[in-house]
């Protein structure tokens, strides 16, 4: 016992050391991006535990900005990819060029060989386009003819989706949305935030950010995310939401039964283990608490739980089903 | 009364009999009956008739009176001379007719007359009994008996459905009263009570001094958390520490009572998710600290009953 309590403290004391990049980094962030403060979270969540995130929002929320903020603050590449329709898988992963001079094929790589990727409206492209990014992303390696390259970490992809404009778009498929570790929504700024992004564009000079880490830094950090201690009794905590989605009835939460068309994966529950540590990490804390996984469930579940057509017919949102799952599942 | 004086010539030697009688000698006020006087005849013989103009005696009214009337009868010999009266009373009492003298030897026997009055119960409601008016069946088409008979038959379904609702509220009103009387009233323990209880129990089983550390922190967090659920009327059972705390603050709970239920729930959150260790002093502390939590936070006399 003597022994244990000494590792955790000894944890939440390297934890104390190695999170203090966090605090920098959101630092030089908020030199930039005014607001938006759970879409940072969220994506250094994303970054530290090796995931990707699908962001919602409207126009103009500052997304591409975020992300190459990030990039450049921890010293890595970051690509833009304007999805579109006419758009083809070799333009993302690379092709095989042939010169006539050599007389022999050169691989040409794609812009997904970069560190962070915004991958600006998925839902335009068309499904094999999409197919390919998200086994990229999978597998985190790519092959272009007979060779296949690794992609090098940090990787991280945001996906953006408009919400408003549907016509002419290519929806995910489930078994692909799944793919993304956290799925973000993300809203309009407060009026006094929103009067900071004023001044700042109003300004001779618009602020910029330094690069104050390397991306080791951040490989190492991923390291000791794998080291928060997460107790039996979150595991526990855990597994009751996500089988919860899959038979509520089991939790006193029958009504909700025929909303549902199909529960979180195992994949959410890996996926919201690994956010919960991560977000313990941000918050500087060598353990995993309720109130991690509380704050991540949201965006771990949200597009891994299916509606049927009753939940649509009366306008209910997965996210109405989550706060029913955790109103109802206790504490342990 | 006058008496009128017949003279009858008859050629047999004397035979005869006489007499008065009444249809009833009991009558209500009102009721109408036959008074009769027959007088049967032998020969040569003279007799007095009595003449009643308008009463036989006090009280005693004529309505109509026949004339008087010679009859033969077969079996007889001699002519029977009769005349009736209809006569009614409208006083109750008992009324003598006297006897009927013919002549000074022969008479009639005397007549008692009983008149009742008609017994009337003050407690019984006034009402209307008269019979519906409704015309005589012989005066109706076959369409409108078909009606009536509908009709009728309407009516009793009514009243059977009537007496049958009655019959069921009466049972149902039985078996409520029944039941009543084997569900007693059930007093529920009150919160602060029952959360007392269970900490002085969690105290009686000594986890800490055994070593089970965790176990003692998760009872005590589950008792407090139970409790401020009942007490505040929140989901405390399914919500984190900070959130709870929050959630008191809304309801504008004391703020040194927010501060140490933090105490409890942190430190429990600590030895539950964080593999924590505490003195034996702060272990007694959070015993004590609920404690007086509950004590603090309590209603007074409450009493819930079911």
């Amino acid at each position: 016992m003597e022994e244990l309590n000494i590792d955790i403290k000894q944890l939440n004391e390297k934890i104390n050391k190695e999170s203090a990049i966090i605090e920098l980094l959101t630092m030089e962030l908020s030199k930039v991006i005014v607001g938006q403060k759970e879409m940072i979270d969220r994506l250094l969540v994303a970054l530290l535990s090796n995931g990707h995130i699908l962001l919602e929002g409207v126009p103009g929320l500052a997304k591409t900005l975020a992300i190459s903020t990030l990039a450049k603050t921890i010293d890595a590449d970051f690509r833009r990819l304007q999805f579109t329709p006419d758009l083809l898988p070799a333009d993302i992963l690379g092709t095989q060029i042939y010169s006539p001079k050599k007389e022999s094929f050169s691989i040409k790589k794609g812009p997904i060989f970069s560190n962070l990727i915004l991958a600006d409206e998925i839902n335009r492209a068309p499904a094999k386009v999409q197919s390919a990014l998200l086994e990229a992303m999978q597998e985190r390696q790519i092959s272009i003819g007979d060779e296949t390259f690794k992609l090098e970490d940090p990787f991280l992809v945001m996906a953006t989706q408009n919400p408003i404009e549907q016509e002419g778009t290519y929806p995910l498929p489930e078994a692909q949305v799944d793919r993304f570790m956290l799925k973000v929504v993300i809203d309009y700024p407060k009026k006094e935030e929103e009067k900071q992004i004023m001044r700042h564009n109003l300004a001779k000079e618009f602020p910029q950010s330094n690069c104050i880490l390397k991306t080791e830094s951040i490989l190492s950090a991923r390291e000791v995310v794998k080291e928060v201690y997460m107790d039996e009794k979150i595991e526990q905590y855990i597994l009751d939401i996500i089988f919860a989605t899959r038979t509520p009835e089991k939790y006193g939460i029958g009504k909700i039964k025929d909303y549902i068309s199909f529960g979180g994966s195992p994949r959410a529950s890996i996926n919201l283990a690994k956010v919960s540590k991560a977000f313990a990490f941000i918050k500087r804390r060598g353990y995993v608490i309720p109130e991690d996984v509380r704050a991540m469930c949201y965006d771990v579940l949200r597009h891994r739980i299916g509606l049927t057509y009753e939940a649509e017919a009366e306008n209910i949102s997965t996210e109405d089903i989550i706060t029913e799952i955790l109103n109802t599942v206790e504490i342990p | 009364m006058k008496n009128l004086t017949l003279i009858f010539l008859f050629l047999s030697t004397i035979s005869f009999s006489q007499k008065a009688s009444l249809e009833k000698d009991t009558i209500l006020i009102g009721d109408q009956i036959k008074f009769t006087i027959n007088h049967v005849l032998g020969c040569d013989y003279q007799i007095e008739w009595p003449i009643y103009n308008n009463s036989i005696v006090d009280g005693i009214e004529i309505i109509k009176k026949s004339d008087i009337d010679t009859l033969y009868d077969h079996d007889q010999e001699f002519p029977i001379i009769q005349q009736q009266y209809i006569i009614t009373s409208f006083d109750s009492g008992t009324y003598t007719i006297p006897p009927i003298f013919f002549s000074e030897s022969v008479k009639s026997e005397e007549l008692i007359l009983v008149v009742n009055t008609i017994t009337v119960n003050d407690s019984t409601k006034m009402s209307d009994h008269s019979p519906l008016l409704i015309g005589e069946d012989e005066d109706l088409t076959t369409e409108e008996l078909d009606k009536l008979n509908e009709n009728k038959r309407n009516r009793t379904m009514i009243i059977i459905v009537i007496v049958l609702l009655l019959i069921a509220i009466a049972y149902l009103v039985y078996k409520y009263l029944q039941r009543k009387e084997i569900i007693k009233p059930k007093v529920i323990v009150p919160i602060h009570v029952t959360a007392l209880n269970k900490l002085q129990n969690l105290k009686k089983q000594k986890l800490w001094q055994k070593g089970e550390l965790k176990e003692y922190y998760s009872e005590i967090s589950t008792i407090i958390r139970e409790y401020t659920e009942l007490r505040f009327v929140f989901n405390a059972l399914e919500l984190p520490t900070s959130d709870i705390l929050s959630e008191l603050k809304k309801l504008k709970v004391e703020k040194k009572i927010i501060e140490s239920l933090g105490i409890i729930l942190k430190r429990a959150d600590n030895i539950k998710y964080a593999k924590g260790l505490s003195l034996e002093d702060e272990n007694k502390e959070v015993m004590e600290l609920s404690v007086n939590f509950i004590k603090k936070t309590k209603i007074e006399n409450e009493r819930i009953s079911k």
